[in-house]
Order: C-alpha cells, then structure tokens, then sequence
C-alpha cells in the first residue's frame, strides 16, 4: 500500500463519493476504495479513483432521479426558501415584487388604490393611545383615503406642533384639499420665511385649473390673478424648505419605534423629487411669463431650483429591478410545477425538478438583486444619509412597472421571460432524465 | 429482466471472466487485463451482479489489510458468457470485407 500525497489526495477523493453515495453504492463504493491499496502507481491511482468517483456519481445521481417523485429536491427547494423568507431583505424584496405584480393586475387607477391602509390604520390607533405625533404624521403621510390622512395630520400636529410640515405633504400630495387655506395658514405661522406654504396654494390652484377645454382639444388656461399672487409671495420668500430633512427624520424614529421596515411603505410617504422639482421649475416659469418679473436668483425658492438643476427624467429601469419583478413571477411558476411533479405522477418528474431547481435559483436572484436596495434602506433608517434616500426612491417608484393593467409591455415581456425561462429548464430536465433514462434501459 | 447489452467493453470483461471462469478475480486484475478504466468496469461489474450474471464476495488477503472484493461468473453467467461470446465472434467474422482494417 502506497502513502505518496496522490495516494492520499485519490483516496480522500473516492472517500467523499463514497461519503455521498446512496446506501446502495456503498458496498461497491468500498469495493473500489479497496482497490486503490493495491495500484502501485500514483497516476494511475489518481485515475482509479477519479473513475470511480464518476461512476459512483453517475449511479447515485441515476438513483436519485430515477422512477421517484421529487420529493426530496421539493423539500430543499422548499426549505431554502422558507430560511430564505427569515432574511429581512430577501422579505422586502418579494414584497416589492409582489405588490409591483398586484398593482399591474388588479390596479385600474394607478398605485394610489392598492396600498396597506389596514395596516396604516393599525398604527394610527396605536400612535393615538400611545399620543405619539410622530407616528401620527407618518400615517397621515401615507394614508389613501384623504379625509381620514387630514383628521390624523391634525391630531398629529396637535400633539406636537414641531410636526407642522406634515401639512405641506398632505397639501402637496392632495391639491384639491378643502383645508388647503388652513393648511397654508398653520405652515405660514409656522415657519414664515419659507416659500413652501405659498407654494402649495399656487400648486392647488395650478393643478386643478391650468387646462379648459377649447376647441381644439385641451388648451392651457390663463393664470388667474390668485395663482400669480401666491407664486408671488413664493418667490419673494427668503428661504425654501421642502420639509425632506424633517419628515426623513421623523419617518425613521418612527420606523425603528414601530419595527415597521418597509421600503414600499417608507417611500409612498414622499413625492417623487425629480418630479417635484419640475413640477416647481414649471411653475416658476409660468409665473415669470405671466407677470414678466421674477425675483433675483438669490432668494429662497429659486436658489433652491438652482442648486437641484435640470430634473432628472424618469429613470429607466436598471437590470436588477428586471430580476427583481421577473424573481416573484419564476417563483410562482416553480412552486406551480414543484406541486405538479411531486403531487401528480411519476411521468412528470422533469417538472418537479425543475420546480426545484428553478425555485431556488429565482429566490437568489429576487435576493441578490434587491440586496443593495434593502442595504439601502437599512442604512437610510439607521443613518439617515439622504443619498441612500435617492436610492431607496428610485428603485420603488422609476423602477417598478411603469402604471397597471395588463397591457403593460414590460409586464408582458417580464411574462414572457419567465415562461421562457420555465419552458427551457423543464425541457433541458426533461431531456437530461430521458438520457438517464436510456441509458439505465440499455443496462 | 433483460438482458445486458452487449457492448465492446461488455465482449471484453466476458472474455476476460470465461478465460478462467472458476477463479475469483480483483477488480484492479480486471481493469489491467481488459484495459477498462476503472469508470467504466465497475458499471459493467454492478450491472452483471444486478443480472445475476456475476458472483462477488469480499475476500481477506493478508493479515492486516482491508478486505478485496472478487468477482466471478455464476452458473447463469457462464452460459450467457458462452452464448453472446460466440454471436460476437459470428457477427465479427460476417463483417463486409470493405469496413476499415479489412480492406
């Protein structure tokens, strides 16, 4: 027997196939271990015991797949997942993922009608007994319904009057609100340098009248004396506060309180800020060729507009929000197969298996692709560093499926991707268990 | 069951086990003496047994040493050994003058 280091190394080799190697190849799994002893010959020793790994691979995989349900790649598939949804990211990711599908499929009006309002109510009575105004004003912020989102903003501001900028949210993201002169009064006394409660009255007066139907279609309106008065007074304003710091601060107090660690849930309670900016720029502009003044460039509302730019355009969606969308779609198509082939017969077990195999792979690719999101977000609540902000942001509002329905192309084409993808691993299964099948025949 | 398919390989192991069909024979004896590498010998081995067309048991050599397993051919083997043996040799000898190495 020789005990030169390739002896050793092809003798630990055939060990670990043996090690692995169903109850049935054991005994030939030994069989050629005891073998090994007597090639005198390091390289062919080697060879020996790579041969013998192979076929003890061969036979162990052909006794695995052969003539059973996929029972057990069902269960590892099933179990990886199920360790997989205790990570906090992998969660939050198959929620956006999700939630982007229920908003292309169910949603005819747009992402304002499918949000967790139950659990936003939760948190209200909660916050209510508790006379916690911080949280109060993160409902209220997120709230669909309106009228319910004023009541608590009022209750939340009542509490604690520091939290009056949540006024300027609400205003900001309902234009026709009937407390919008209430609203604009409360932020003037307030922080009466700022530009923002002026802003917001233009910005009501502007979105509900800015077109009237002419007779060739949608024509813009004059401005009326009002909307030039109140940009006016915005313009002329010292500073201009858009209340992000703030409500970023108080928003993440009230996450980490909660426990409420939804990126989803965090976003929906700000306005797209590229949007936002333009919605301003063109507001200013509008006021500036209606009334051929402007003030200087150095005060509060237009230096603001000078140091935030162009706005961005709408972000095209990266790769990794393909993967995430495209990983909740795989995953529901695999554990439709995983119950075909484990429950159904024995003559699909190419779908099982690749029920299995797919399901797996998808859930790490929704992970790792939604992974510098969730870090994101994590690191946005924790340190509060508005760069993570922007991130965070343009993931869950450029990058999800741009609007419902189902004639969606990215839908459609994210549909027929996942099929694609189903279709080809479940025939390359199949094939692979034909040949395995064939050649177990021939034996 | 059916029968094993006779592949060259197959031919080769037969022959080697009909050459001497009452010893016992190594593993590592068989895979030197028919040139089989080891990857494909012991599919053939597991396969004959599975066939009730091979005989094995673990053997003890020497004092001290883990013990060999041999093989041989069993009643029902030798029979078959004979019989696809001598169709082998009848389809070699019919092979049309013109295929390669015959011409």
């Amino acid at each position: 027997m020789s005990d030169s280091l390739v002896h050793k190394m092809a003798r630990f080799l055939l060990r670990l196939t043996l090690h692995i190697s169903p109850a049935g190849m054991k005994d030939w799994g030994r069989a050629m271990l005891s073998e090994l002893d007597y090639v005198e010959n390091p390289r062919a020793a080697m060879r020996w015991a790579i041969g013998c790994s192979c076929a003890l691979a061969w036979a162990s995989i052909r006794e695995a797949v052969m003539g059973r349900k996929p029972l057990l790649p069902a269960a590892l598939s099933v179990g990886a997942v199920v360790l997989l949804l205790l990570v906090p990211g992998f969660r939050q990711g198959l929620n956006a993922s999700i939630t982007s599908w229920e908003l292309a499929m169910f949603s005819s009006r747009g992402p304002q009608v499918k949000w967790p309002d139950s659990r936003l109510r939760a948190l209200a009575l909660e916050a209510e007994e508790r006379k916690d105004g911080k949280a109060l004003a993160f409902v209220a912020a997120r709230l669909t319904d309106t009228k319910a989102s004023v009541r608590i903003a009022r209750q939340a501001v009542a509490l604690d009057s520091s939290l009056t900028w949540v006024y300027y949210v609400l205003a900001l993201r309902n234009p026709a609100l009937s407390e919008m002169q209430f609203f604009a009064t409360k932020l003037r006394e307030w922080d009466p340098e700022n530009a923002a409660s002026y802003l917001v009255v233009a910005h009501s007066l502007d979105s509900g009248a800015l077109f009237e139907q002419g007779p060739l279609g949608l024509m813009r309106k004059p401005p009326t004396g009002e909307w030039i008065a109140a940009m006016e007074a915005a313009t002329k304003a010292t500073r201009f506060d858009d209340y992000l710091r703030l409500q970023i601060d108080s928003d993440r107090d009230v996450v980490q309180r909660y426990g409420i660690w939804d990126p989803l849930l965090f976003i929906k309670g700000y306005k797209p800020g590229p949007r936002f900016i333009g919605d301003i720029q063109g507001d200013v502009r509008n006021y500036s060729r209606a009334s051929g003044t402007l003030q200087p460039a150095d005060r509060g509302l237009l230096r603001y507009l000078q140091e935030h730019g162009v706005p961005e355009s709408w972000r095209r969606p990266t790769p990794s929000v393909s993967f995430v969308q495209i990983g909740s779609l795989l995953m529901a198509g695999s554990v439709l197969l995983l119950v075909i082939g484990t429950v159904w017969r024995r003559r699909v077990v190419a779908l099982g298996l690749t029920g299995a195999v797919c399901l797996i792979v998808s859930a790490t690719i929704l992970y790792a692709a939604y992974l510098p999101y969730a870090r994101s977000f994590y690191r946005l609540v924790t340190e509060g560093d508005l760069s993570e902000f922007e991130s965070v942001r343009s993931f869950h509002t450029y990058g999800f499926l741009p609007g419902p329905g189902m004639r969606n192309p990215l839908l459609m084409e994210s549909v027929r991707t996942a099929a694609i993808i189903l279709i080809s691993v479940s025939w390359i299964t199949h094939m692979v268990l034909w040949f395995v099948a064939r050649s177990s025949r021939r034996a | 069951m059916k029968e094993p398919r006779m592949s060259s390989q197959t031919v080769r192991l037969m022959e080697a086990f009909v050459s001497d069909p009452e010893s016992w024979r190594y593993g590592y004896d068989l895979s030197r003496e028919t040139g089989l590498m080891s990857g494909t010998l012991y599919p053939l081995l597991i396969r004959l047994t599975k066939h009730r067309l091979l005989e094995s048991q673990w053997v003890t050599t020497q004092q001290g040493t883990p013990p060999r397993h041999v093989y041989r051919l069993t009643a029902k083997g030798v029979k078959f050994a004979a019989e696809k043996l001598k169709e082998a040799s009848r389809a070699t000898s019919r092979r049309p003058a013109f295929t390669k190495g015959h011409a």
